[in-house]
């Protein structure tokens, strides 16, 4: 059967050469050069690459661009017996086909995919294209769903991350920005943050960064480069997260010497008090119906946001010194 | 149907080859729906492409063979190339990783198919996710909540609750019909028609300060999406400018609008059911926010708000 040749659009054109490109590709057992890429694709489907190769070339770096994007392993590698040696492209089985999921781990996966989304990403449909367009979910309706907001970082640190690799950043959490190279550990999702942790090199100490706070992009370095290595990143992987602090309120984490600190609260806003500071920090009930909260202070601004909320019904009692700098906070709004 | 690109044909293509191979007999129109791919430019595609692919050496007993039916039917043969559909892009499989991780970090069993699943495609050689990624979309609820709201969600049931009303700084009790759960910001939030206000209204879960399930079901009405917050239409607006450093905290109010000026801030359009709930938000956010400017609905309100919430709290510095 001939194929057909009138009537045919560069569109059409464009989806037969990208086709017969991942056939050719994925259906050879070692890499294929350029020129024989080329020589191949033009035997297969005639001009469908121009004949010249500088030509040849600019159009199959756009088409492997294209490729790779919708998710298609090109590799690179050397071509077998090449005099002089010669870099080639092949799609590997390993690397290409979607690893086998039974019927109830792709419906698993469909249910966690609709109940949890990022937003701004919107890739739902592909993702479930890829088993027919089976969402897998069947009756199942979803009792609780989230939405997560995703910084324009995230992709990039989690390649980092999967890749064991170091980046660098700016870090400005509103002190002024620090330069930072950071060997990437892990990466949490808590109270509404993104927070990365790992070897921070210029202090060499591990650090965890909250996302919201990096400052234009993000480079990735090479391994190796700059005294970050994959074992550094390798290191901080896996580190308990309680234990860097992101899991704790966020007025204990310690930016400055911590403070026990005391918290009267009146009636109102006492039980809503209670499960913020939790149960225990309650040291004394007052007869008006308020309470004394004792609450370690690592991190005094995030504490007055705490307290802020409460506007007129809780009083810092101590220290003098934190409650001092708080008055001084309010005055300077009251003033503003 | 919009039309695709040739890049957005190929990857449908991707995955239609080996669903057809395993399902052959598909009609058009069940592909079409099945993979969001207009009937027309399908059938030309399977007749004038996928029907003369073919790997190397290109002869006509490997090139692959596309059967369209009478009846629409759809058979594709000699495409083992293609026998299954292809990996996730890095996207999609982040995307699948945190929704996994979140879902995971909720279930009280750590063996299921979702963890056997993530396992599988886990970039980490250990098939262990949490190494590199753990997601907790909101905060713990206090002990039993999270059962007792989802069981009602679930089995369409009544709960009694006291709920603190931080507008009003006030705690009362009310039945209400629950209809979701849903996470934002970090905090959970639960989403039902209150019959103590007659209409959906949305809690904070960390506001509930005792909870009952009821044994009252209820027929679920038509309404509007449940699995999102909702501000009411008629609250005044407010737009505030934040340093970038701060807007988390704007973030739970939900603005209409979030726009970055040029000196690098945020400026957003927040509807303010209460004049507390923006006194709160700007007590909080300290030197960090101003108020721009202030809809006329809020009659009492002036560019000062913030002045004079701070100047009632310091009064109570300055009396003890």
């Amino acid at each position: 059967m001939k194929r057909k040749t009138t009537g045919r659009t560069e569109s059409d054109r464009r989806l037969e050469r990208l086709m017969e490109l991942v056939v050719l590709l994925r259906a050879k057992k070692v890499p294929m050069s350029a020129s024989e890429i080329h020589k191949q694709m033009r035997r297969q489907i005639r001009d469908c690459y121009p004949e010249d190769i500088t030509n040849f070339r600019r159009v199959f770096e756009r088409d492997k661009e294209d490729l790779r994007k919708m998710g298609v392993p090109i590799k690179v590698g050397t071509v077998p017996a090449a005099d002089p040696p010669e870099q080639g492209y092949i799609i590997r089985a390993q690397d290409y086909y979607l690893c086998d999921l039974t019927q109830q781990e792709y419906a698993a996966l469909c249910v966690a995919r609709g109940m949890v989304s990022l937003r701004g990403s919107g890739g739902e449909d592909a993702i479930f294209r890829r088993f027919g367009g089976e969402t897998g979910t069947g009756s199942w309706s979803a009792s609780w769903s989230a939405s997560l907001q995703s910084p324009p970082t995230l992709l990039m640190l989690f390649q980092a991350v999967a890749d064991q690799r170091a980046v660098r950043f700016e870090y400005d959490t509103g002190g002024g920005a620090t330069s930072r190279k950071v060997a990437a550990g892990r990466l949490d999702y808590v109270r509404g943050e993104w927070y990365l942790t790992g070897i921070d090199r210029l202090r060499d100490a591990e650090r965890t960064f909250n996302l919201r706070f990096i400052q234009g992009e993000v480079k990735v370095l090479e391994s190796g480069d700059d005294g970050a290595s994959a074992a550094d990143a390798g290191a901080a992987g896996g580190a308990d997260p309680a234990a860097l602090g992101i899991r704790s309120k966020p007025w204990e984490v310690p930016r400055e010497e911590p403070v026990m600190a005391k918290l009267l609260v009146d009636a109102p806003l006492k039980g809503w008090a209670a499960r913020q500071l939790s149960e225990d920090a309650l040291v004394e009930e007052r007869a008006d119906g308020g309470a004394v909260f004792e609450v370690r202070v690592g991190d005094p601004e995030e504490f007055f946001k705490f307290v802020g909320f409460c506007l007129e019904d809780a009083e810092i009692l101590g220290p003098a010194s934190l409650r001092q700098r708080f008055v001084e906070r309010l005055a300077a709004l009251a003033e503003q | 149907m919009q039309r695709l690109t040739p890049a957005e044909r190929a990857e449908r293509l991707l995955s239609l080859i080996p669903w057809v191979l395993e399902n052959g007999g598909q009609t058009v129109a069940e592909l079409e729906e099945r993979f969001a791919y207009p009937s027309d430019m399908l059938v030309a595609d399977l007749r004038e492409v996928v029907n003369y692919l073919a790997p190397y050496p290109f002869t006509p007993d490997v090139a692959f063979s596309v059967f369209i039916s009478d009846t629409a039917q759809v058979w594709i043969d000699n495409a083992e190339v293609f026998s299954r559909p292809p990996m996730f892009t890095f996207v999609q499989a982040f995307e699948l990783f945190v929704a996994a991780s979140a879902v995971l970090q909720m279930q009280a069993s750590k063996r299921s198919p979702l963890a056997e699943a993530v396992a599988k495609l886990s970039p980490d050689s250990s098939g262990d996710l949490t190494q590199m990624l753990r997601v907790d979309v909101g905060e713990d609820m206090s002990e039993g909540l999270w059962e007792a709201l989802n069981t009602a969600v679930e089995e369409q049931m009544r709960v009694q609750i006291s709920y603190f009303t931080a507008g009003r700084s006030e705690t009362n009790t009310r039945k209400v019909d629950a209809y979701a759960v849903f996470a934002r910001a970090g905090s959970w939030y639960f989403r039902g028609w209150c019959h103590l206000a007659q209409g959906f209204r949305t809690f904070r879960c960390d506001q509930i300060e005792s909870f009952q399930l009821l044994e009252e079901r209820f027929d679920r009405r038509e309404s509007e999406d449940m699995l999102t917050y909702h501000a009411n239409p008629d609250d005044p607006r407010v737009v505030v400018e934040v340093s970038p450093w701060a807007a988390r905290l704007a973030e739970e109010y939900e603005a209409d609008s979030v726009e970055q000026t040029a000196d690098g801030k945020i400026r957003m359009r927040l509807p303010i059911g209460r004049r507390i709930f923006l006194e709160r938000l700007l007590l909080q956010a300290g030197s960090a926010a101003r108020v721009v400017s202030v809809e006329d609905s809020l009659a009492e309100s002036r560019l000062d708000i913030a002045q004079q919430a701070a100047r009632r709290v310091l009064a109570r510095y300055e009396r003890a």
